[in-house]
């Protein structure tokens, strides 16, 4: 009996008749490819920083238990609680009994795959809090009851228009086209959800086992302010998460966004160490931690533990030619493309997903955008071998298959299939090439011609070829080493050493100062050299007339006061919600800054608002030259040898999204505006 | 140099002049060509598919015709492939064969390396037909093999040639084996975009080096009715050498 499901068939006639769809993935995808391209040119050493990646979660996968003992033991004892749940089920009946024990209402969500994978809003939903989507793309999928069709480019299936009418019809908002304003439509009403939200739900990029952070990586700020106007913040992570050190993400945030979306890392990186301190003034009560299964024990158990090493990067989706047909609603799962073949069966029914495995040419383009080195191909090739011991594949192929095979299997019998189908050729075709074949075999012919059989095989030339004369003998040259095939390095099983040499882009003896304000222009920060006596005026001229709110304990505050003296409006940040998303302009300072990158690095603490750097549309960061280290590898390297802070991020840019059709918009729910002035 | 030739099933029975151009280029740069007449499939349809047993059974067979050769040079980069990355793994535990298959694999080449790597052949000299337009596709297995390079600079690199590259030179041609015909209007979608890239570059000419790809565009630019010549670089350096007279 067969058992193939024709849902997968009818889901790809259904896009590939949509021309509009298939256009806009193609557009979104190439762009994204092109991106990429760029971004991993700046890495010199790149082949060897995914292998170093690859081992690092490979290493972690094996030695899953000892990590995920070691994070539990620090995120609790920073004040995090921490929730296993074994099942996608259970995971949501965790997260509302979280809801109900606090009396939670109104659920802000970051974008987050495994919320999507359990369903989580409908479970919210049915127990009375309100969830909604906050990511711009999360957020359209959510108001056309959709479900993405893509793991970090949501939207890629639709365009400005059907946004548009979305917004109309649910929003009530006046029809418009234009990307930017569209943008802007969805941050005013989000807003009100940020104002009013108790509970903020996140997923996880990296759990840290060395310290109990959270790493968590957006763009557009939304998943900040989830993360920061609550009472109480849920992330929920599947058990794969875990990294071992904090200096790991070095190389994990440097593979990331640059494989998924081309940027050197995402515009925010917040590193979460339990709940708000006692003396912070904003930030949750509470913090929980979602540890989820779903069937991942299963796999890390199994043969094909190396698809756990997935980052949720894109850049398979982005670069496989049959997604870029299909689209992702094809696959039929929340994780669509090349990971998603892995991902949907060994999670969920390699039944069901039977056709997954097999709609794919084996190009092997996954594999070699794959930052973590996940041999895609040749999983898929394995679960198809699964497939013929489990009585998967239809009888009928599975005769044809032997069939074949065994013919091939012998010179004579293969001569004689040849010399058959020459014959039984020169039926349907016309000269050389047959256009239409009947019966079963017209699937072969059905949007192609194919050719005959040649008169001759090469075997029957050779004989000719033979007699002339073999040319004399020339140099034999030295016998040649074919080149290392695809590295199996994420063999070794041993937590690699973090070797410099091949994470590090800027050297510790570099221009740190002009590294790091050329870097900053080039993200889309707005860089002023500054000094002690022109730093006052060089703020008053980017304030102007505006409402501002300074940071109490920056040492420039007075100076900055002064020259602000009778044109600005001072709000009191003790004021609370009301000054915070009053005001026009947020005047902070840093923990640290990055060459590398261009990045800011802020911190909480007593006096240091969350909302500061993040609420108003315009952020000024002050940064001192000695603050600016040279590369990610520093930051993080050093970040766990002083305590942590409850809240640390990295700030590199302006909010920004792409979500609508791939255009770059800043200034979605961080500030549109950066200004980093280097003293 | 000895070497042996493994024509594989689809130029054997589809493309016998890309055969007989391989025979006479390694010839022309002083080879020693010898073809074990047993010689049938390296089993990557089986492998493919699943068909594990299968393929390993057609995996031993193969080293058995080809035992004894100092290179095993092929014309196809997924049969290539299959010598020298899945059968060593296929046969790992193979106590009789395991050792065999990775000595195969280690001297087993894909012709554009062969001629690029090994012979290491200046193609800056030869001449191409200026009149007409080359394009190259790449198929994925050279990727596999990490020789696109190779496999274009032996098309690039020929003297005034109008060399016209290929937009989306990474995606797939859509073929895949048993996927071009479990899933033809996906495969269908996949190649219309790549003869249509063809189309864009105006040349006259596709250069391809592997069978399955140029059967599955070829098909398609003639059901599409786009007049392009698709040819195995083999056949373009032979051509171009003048060693492939008495075939039109």
């Amino acid at each position: 009996m067969s058992r193939r499901k024709h849902w997968f068939d009818a889901n790809v006639k259904k896009a590939l008749a949509d021309d509009a769809l298939r256009a806009a993935i193609a557009d979104t995808t190439v762009k994204k490819m092109a991106s990429r391209a760029a971004a991993i040119a700046q890495v010199d050493q790149f082949q060897a920083l995914r292998d170093l990646a690859a081992r690092i979660k490979q290493h972690t996968i094996d030695h899953l238990d000892g990590y995920l003992d070691e994070f539990v033991r620090r995120f609790e004892a920073a004040g995090g609680r921490v929730h296993f749940a074994a099942t996608a089920a259970d995971a949501n009946e965790c997260i509302v009994r979280i809801a109900r024990d606090n009396g939670l209402t109104l659920c802000a969500k970051a974008k987050s795959m495994t919320t999507e994978e359990t369903h989580l809003n409908e479970a919210l939903e049915a127990a009375g809090v309100r969830a909604v989507e906050t990511d711009l793309g999360e957020f359209v999928v959510q108001l056309d009851h959709d479900r993405p069709s893509h793991i970090v480019t949501p939207i890629i299936h639709k365009n400005r228009a059907t946004v548009a009418r979305a917004f109309v019809r649910e929003l009530g908002a006046e029809y418009t086209e234009d990307p930017e304003a569209l943008t802007q439509i969805a941050r005013r009403y989000l807003r009100d959800v940020f104002r009013r939200c108790d509970m903020g739900v996140t997923g996880v990029n990296f759990a840290i086992a060395e310290t109990g952070t959270l790493c968590v990586c957006t763009n557009e700020g939304n998943g900040r302010l989830t993360m920061t106007r609550p009472r109480v913040h849920v992330a929920l992570m599947g058990i794969e998460k875990v990294i071992p050190r904090m200096a790991d993400l070095a190389v994990f945030t440097k593979l990331l966004s640059r494989s998924g979306t081309g940027q050197p890392i995402t515009v925010y990186a917040s590193l979460i160490q339990g709940p708000r301190r006692a003396d912070d003034p904003d930030g949750p009560e509470q913090l929980h931690v979602v540890i989820l299964d779903g069937g991942r024990r299963a796999i890390q158990a199994g043969p094909y533990s190396q698809v756990l090493r997935c980052i949720r990067c894109g850049a398979c989706l982005n670069a496989c030619p049959v997604y870029r047909q299909i689209g992702g609603h094809a696959y039929g799962s929340v994780y669509p493309g090349p990971i998603g073949k892995l991902l949907s069966p060994l999670l969920n029914d390699l039944e069901y997903f039977a056709d997954l495995p097999q709609a794919s040419s084996l190009c092997g383009l996954c594999l070699e955008v794959c930052p973590v080195n996940i041999n895609i191909p040749d999983v898929l090739v394995h679960l198809r071998r699964d497939q013929v011991k489990n009585a998967t594949v239809p009888w009928s192929r599975r005769a044809a298959f032997r069939g074949a095979l065994a013919a091939l299997s012998s010179p004579w019998l293969y001569r004689i299939a040849q010399k058959a189908a020459r014959w039984f050729s020169a039926l349907p075709a016309k000269g050389e090439w047959i256009t239409r074949l009947p019966g079963p075999m017209g699937r072969l012919t059905e949007y192609r011609d194919l050719p005959r059989p040649a008169a001759k095989p090469f075997r029957e030339l050779w004989p000719l070829e033979k007699a002339s004369r073999d040319s004399a003998a020339s140099q034999v040259p030295m016998h040649v080493p074919h080149p290392d095939p695809a590295s199996g390095a994420a063999e070794q099983r041993e937590l690699p050493p973090l070797d410099p040499a091949v994470i590090r882009r800027v050297a510790t003896d570099a221009d740190l100062v002009s590294i790091f304000c050329a870097r900053a222009e080039a993200i889309g920060f707005r860089v002023t050299r500054s000094s002690p006596d022109a730093l006052g005026s060089d703020i008053a001229a980017l304030v102007g007339r505006k409402k501002v709110i300074i940071e109490p304990s920056l040492s420039c505050r007075p100076d900055v006061e002064r020259a602000l003296a009778g044109q600005a409006e001072w709000l009191d940040p003790q004021a609370g919600d009301a000054a915070m998303f009053a005001t026009d302009v947020g005047i902070t300072g840093v923990r640290a800054a990055v060459a590398e990158t261009g990045t800011i690095v802020w911190s909480s603490g007593p006096d240091l608002w969350r909302g500061l750097s993040l609420i108003p549309p315009m952020h000024i960061a002050i940064v001192r030259r000695e603050q600016i280290v040279p590369d990610l590898l520093d930051l993080f390297s050093d970040l766990p040898k002083t305590e942590l802070s409850a809240n640390t991020t990295l700030i590199t840019g302006p909010s920004k999204t792409g979500d609508i059709e791939g255009i770059l918009i800043t200034g979605v729910h961080g500030p549109g505006e950066v200004h980093v002035i280097v003293l | 140099m000895d070497v042996a030739l493994f024509v594989t099933c689809l130029t054997d029975t589809f493309a016998p002049r890309v055969g007989v151009a391989v025979v006479r280029l390694l010839r022309h740069y002083g080879c020693t060509i010898h073809f074990p007449p047993d010689q049938t499939c390296c089993g990557q349809p089986a492998y493919n598919n699943g068909f594990h047993e299968e393929a390993a059974e057609m995996g031993r067979r193969l080293i058995d015709v080809f035992d004894g050769f100092e290179y095993v040079v092929t014309p196809s980069g997924s049969c290539a492939s299959m010598v020298i990355h899945h059968l060593p793994d296929l046969l790992a535990g193979d106590r009789a064969y395991g050792e065999r298959a990775r000595q195969l694999a280690a001297r087993t080449w894909e012709f554009s390396m062969f001629l690029t790597d090994v012979l290491r052949v200046d193609v800056s000299s030869i001449a191409a037909d200026p009149a007409r337009a080359v394009t190259f596709h790449y198929s994925c297995h050279n990727r596999g093999l990490q020789s696109t390079e190779q496999a274009s600079a032996l098309v690039r690199g020929l003297k005034e040639v109008d060399y016209r590259p290929l937009d989306h030179l990474d995606q797939c041609c859509g073929f895949g084996g048993a996927f071009s015909a479990l899933y033809p209007n996906i495969s269908n979608a996949m190649v219309c975009d790549k003869v249509n890239a063809i189309a864009r570059t105006g040349a006259s000419v596709v250069v391809s080096n592997e069978a399955g790809c140029t059967m599955t565009m070829q098909g398609t630019a003639r059901r599409h009715g786009l007049n392009v010549a698709f040819k195995h670089v083999a056949e373009v350096l032979a051509e171009a050498l003048g060693l492939m007279g008495d075939w039109p």
